[in-house]
């Protein structure tokens, strides 16, 4: 047994005793999975726990919440979500893509579960449909493996004499090798080269971007992942380094320093997830609980970054921009 | 007893309770369900005014969306296609994204109907495919018509969709097709608060809903259990032609619902209230003359015990009071101090007490009298209210005694009950004789009466003659009972002395045993005089014989010795 697993077994073992004194006075308990690590989502818990409060429940007053933040590795999922089930949790919040909420399905089909921005919901079995989602699973939908060739598209705009492009993509993630598939054809019908960069863990984004060879390159896709969003300055500083105009999903990426992200508010889907735990903890069954879909798709631009690489975006970047850091 | 007054009582206390209840209870009852009906009548009113204003606000509102986005669409048809490619339009229909967050994909085509740009959010633009469109429904509706409003459709079976295409003025502008995410409608009739929980929703023309302020309603596209219950609302809100109607909503509960139509769409807005929540008022307005019922019916119970009470206690009182007052108690005083009637009733009681006391004093004293005056004379004495009459005095009286002959020698042999019969009938006449010519009998022993005239009341005429008229009505009554007595074999005689003269007369005795009587030597000659008498005479002395009217004939005797006189006497019969 690692170092890191005696630490996590021993923050488990207060929040056992924690949950165990909440569930001894009889306030419901929610269980918190996460791939991500607590620091990378800080923002994105405080809306969850914002929105949940303003749908009447309070961490720590009528309702405890039991936290377990695998911090990246897949391998945790599985023995973090059985404990969270012998913990008897009312619900449990799957958040950071699809592997809590798959881990999940493997242990349980009865306690329900909230997944926090799911890829393909129906496609991974999670749900029988999004109107009808039939089981004891329910939540928010990014659909961002559809972006990820709108991604390329914008890249090329920026960068339209490029002729190599690389993509970022996590092989852990059950829908990476489709994204790669979908890239690879948009990319090859508008002449161009694909390279693919493959990451299941911080150290491997380390490894596999530092072994990239900036020459020849001319942009990059950073694949939508859980794990890159937790690692996104760990990312940014590789990009950065190598000078090379890049995509991102989520605009804390640009916040950090990225050239321009396309994707949704994913805090957006923290909120949905707080409503729809509320809605289970008062009685509603996730069977009856639609699959939210994300319906506003931002473009965000960073000048800044644009004026170190040495580019400008062209006029149709700015039209299409929602927000545009300077 | 005590069980009869408390049972006379709670007949008194029911009857109270009941006038009071019904006092009470009738007007407020009547008052509650009126303003109840009123009440009713007003909510249900004033909900359906609200609701309907809701309900137009809302498909104004909701039309002004769709409207604002066929607006931007018309910014997109006005410059021709001839020449240039779509790379010029290109930005208008980016410029038009940004404008319009609802819009999902975007296609511009030329007057030949191919498509020259397509951008979307999701997917990847395409510049002048020049796909042929003219089977596309949009297409077709737009032949003839500027503005063309496909159906709701949804997407990935949950979100719902529509499609709204707009033709340019002139052909040669071509048109703009555009997809519509509608949950952003959802906004628009999330604002919408009728009350605390009523709420407002869109369906199509289908019945299908399009927007509703629960997100998980509206995506879950067509679920059999909502559409049956929106078409059937649908339906009826517009068999209803406006006016609001009373329905169930989704959870089964009552609801008044109201609709106003957005007629370009062919979709109907439907605001709606729980009935609960809008008759609450009158529910509370109900509950309030409930609980005024019930209080007023505590009051009214209150009010009647302690009104029973306060009339049950004199009542007893009185009661009290007249059994004490028929026992006698004359000096018992009923005392209530109420104020009202019933004091003066109790009053009236101790007033009657009263008089009955001097009334029962007056009889005792009449009874009294009667022992030696007849009745007529002890009226006048009761009635002149003094008993100076009875005082002592000295008058000139007529005094008669009279007794019978052989009666001490016929009551040694004679059985008791014999003797006592002789002795009533004897003097049963002889009292008869008295009242009849009121005189007054001062004393009777044995078969001795003595009896006394002009005293204490004056006789009316000759007081001699009066004495002789009863002497006479005596002797001839005495001598009938005489007759019968022979003829049972009592042998016996009756003789009377009278004789007048002054006297002194009063009332002599002591504590209750009084008597009136007559003092002097009259009373002693008349004593004589009877002794003296045979068997029917009556006898006078000298001086009596003298008042006698001369129509009388007082027959001489001549002198006689008389005991206890010293001289002798000339004695006079009549």
């Amino acid at each position: 047994m690692r170092r890191r697993d005696v630490l996590l077994l021993g923050a488990s073992a207060v929040l056992w005793s924690a949950g165990t004194a909440a569930r001894a006075q009889g306030v419901p308990v929610i269980g918190f999975l996460s791939l991500a690590s607590e620091e990378s989502f800080a923002h994105l818990l405080a809306a969850y726990v914002e929105s949940l409060r303003k749908a009447g429940f309070v961490d720590g007053g009528n309702v405890a919440i039991e936290y377990r933040w695998a911090n990246g590795r897949y391998d945790q999922l599985p023995v973090l979500a059985a404990d969270l089930l012998d913990r008897k949790v009312d619900v449990i919040v799957a958040s950071g893509g699809d592997r809590p909420s798959l881990a999940l399905k493997d242990l349980t089909s009865t306690v329900p579960v909230v997944f926090v921005g799911s890829d393909d919901p129906v496609g991974l079995g999670l749900v029988e449909s999004l109107s009808h989602p039939g089981g004891n699973m329910t939540g928010g939908s990014l659909f961002t493996s559809e972006l990820e060739v709108k991604k390329l598209e914008l890249l090329s705009e920026v960068v339209p004499q490029a002729r190599r492009i690389a993509m970022l993509a996590n092989p852990g993630n059950p829908v990476a090798v489709g994204d790669i598939a979908n890239v690879a054809a948009a990319a090859r019908s508008r002449n161009l080269e694909l390279l693919t960069v493959e990451a299941a863990s911080a150290e491997e984004i380390d490894t596999g971007l530092g072994r990239l060879d900036a020459t020849g390159i001319h942009g990059l896709i950073v694949g939508h992942d859980p794990l890159f969003n937790s690692r996104r300055e760990q990312i940014v500083a590789h990009v950065e380094r190598l000078e090379l105009p890049a995509i991102y999903e989520h605009r804390e990426f640009v916040e950090a320093g990225g050239l321009m992200s396309y994707g949704n508010d994913i805090a957006e889907n923290y909120r949905i997830a707080a409503d729809y735990t509320a809605r289970i903890l008062r009685g509603a069954r996730p069977a009856d609980l639609p699959v939210r879909q994300a319906t506003r798709f931002l473009l965000t631009i960073n000048l800044e970054a644009a004026e170190e690489l040495g580019l400008e975006f062209p006029p149709l970047m700015l039209v299409r921009a929602d927000e545009v850091i300077e | 007893m005590t069980a009869g007054r408390a049972g006379a009582r709670l007949p008194l206390f029911r009857k109270y309770l009941l006038a009071f209840l019904a006092a009470v209870l009738v007007p407020l009852s009547v008052n509650g369900a009126s303003e109840a009906w009123l009440g009713y009548r007003d909510q249900r009113e004033m909900i359906d005014a609200r609701l309907t204003i809701e309900a137009r606000a809302a498909a104004g509102r909701i039309e002004a969306f769709i409207d604002a986005i066929r607006d931007q669409l018309g910014w997109a048809v006005q410059l021709p296609w001839s020449g240039g490619g779509g790379e010029a339009h290109h930005v208008d229909a980016l410029r038009l994204f940004r404008q319009v967050p609802a819009m999902v994909e975007l296609v511009l085509a030329d007057d030949g109907a191919r498509e020259r740009v397509r951008v979307s959010r999701i997917g990847e633009d395409v510049i002048d495919s020049h796909a042929d469109l003219s089977a596309d429904p949009a297409v077709i509706g737009l032949r003839g018509n500027r503005v063309w409003h496909g159906p709701v459709t949804l997407n990935r079976g949950s979100e719902p969709y529509m499609r709204i295409a707009v033709a340019g003025n002139r052909s040669a502008v071509g048109m703009a097709i555009a997809e519509i995410n509608l949950t952003l409608i959802r906004d628009v009739v999330s604002a919408i608060r009728v009350g605390e929980t009523g709420l407002a929703f869109v369906v199509d023309g289908s019945g299908a809903l399009v927007a509703h302020p629960d997100i998980s309603l509206m995506l879950r596209g067509s679920d059999e259990a909502t559409a049956g219950r929106l078409q059937a609302l649908s339906a009826a809100l517009l068999a209803s032609s406006g006016e609001p109607i009373v329905a169930t909503d989704f959870a089964g509960l009552p609801v008044i619902a109201a609709a106003a139509m957005i007629d370009s769409l062919g979709w109907l807005v439907i605001a709606e209230q729980p009935t609960s929540e809008a008759y609450a008022p009158i529910v509370a307005a109900a509950w309030r003359t409930a609980l005024l019922v019930i209080g007023a019916s505590g009051l009214a119970l209150v009010v009647a015990y302690l009104l029973a009470r306060r009339m049950t206690g004199p009542i007893r009182l009185l009661e009290q009071g007249a059994s004490e007052i028929g026992a006698g108690r004359f000096d018992h005083q009923i005392a209530i101090r109420t104020g009202d009637e019933l004091e003066s009733l109790a009053e009236s009681f101790n007033r009657m007490a009263g008089d009955l006391a001097l009334s029962q004093e007056r009889s005792e004293r009449i009874a009294r009298l009667k022992r030696f005056l007849s009745p007529q004379v002890a009226d006048i004495v009761e009635r002149s209210g003094d008993n100076d009459l009875l005082a002592a005095r000295r008058a000139d009286v007529v005094v008669v005694f009279a007794d019978l002959r052989g009666f001490t020698a016929l009551s040694t042999k004679a059985a008791p009950e014999e003797i006592m019969r002789i002795l009533g009938e004897y003097y049963g006449v002889l009292g008869a004789c008295i009242i009849r010519n009121e005189a007054t009998l001062t004393h009777f022993s044995g078969d001795g009466v003595m009896v006394l005239l002009n005293a204490p009341l004056p006789c009316k005429g000759n007081p001699v003659l009066a004495g002789l008229k009863m002497a006479g009505e005596m002797q001839a009554a005495v001598q009938e009972l005489l007759r019968e007595w022979r003829e049972r074999g009592q042998v016996l005689g009756f003789g009377i002395g009278l004789a007048k003269g002054e006297a002194t007369v009063g009332r002599f005795g002591y504590e209750e045993r009084h008597d009136y009587t007559a003092i002097g030597n009259v009373v002693n000659l008349a004593s004589r005089l009877c002794s003296s008498a045979a068997d029917g005479q009556i006898l006078l002395d000298e001086a009596t014989a003298r008042d006698v009217p001369a129509e009388i004939p007082a027959i001489p005797l001549g002198p006689r010795q008389l005991k206890g006189f010293s001289e002798e006497v000339s004695v006079y019969a009549i």
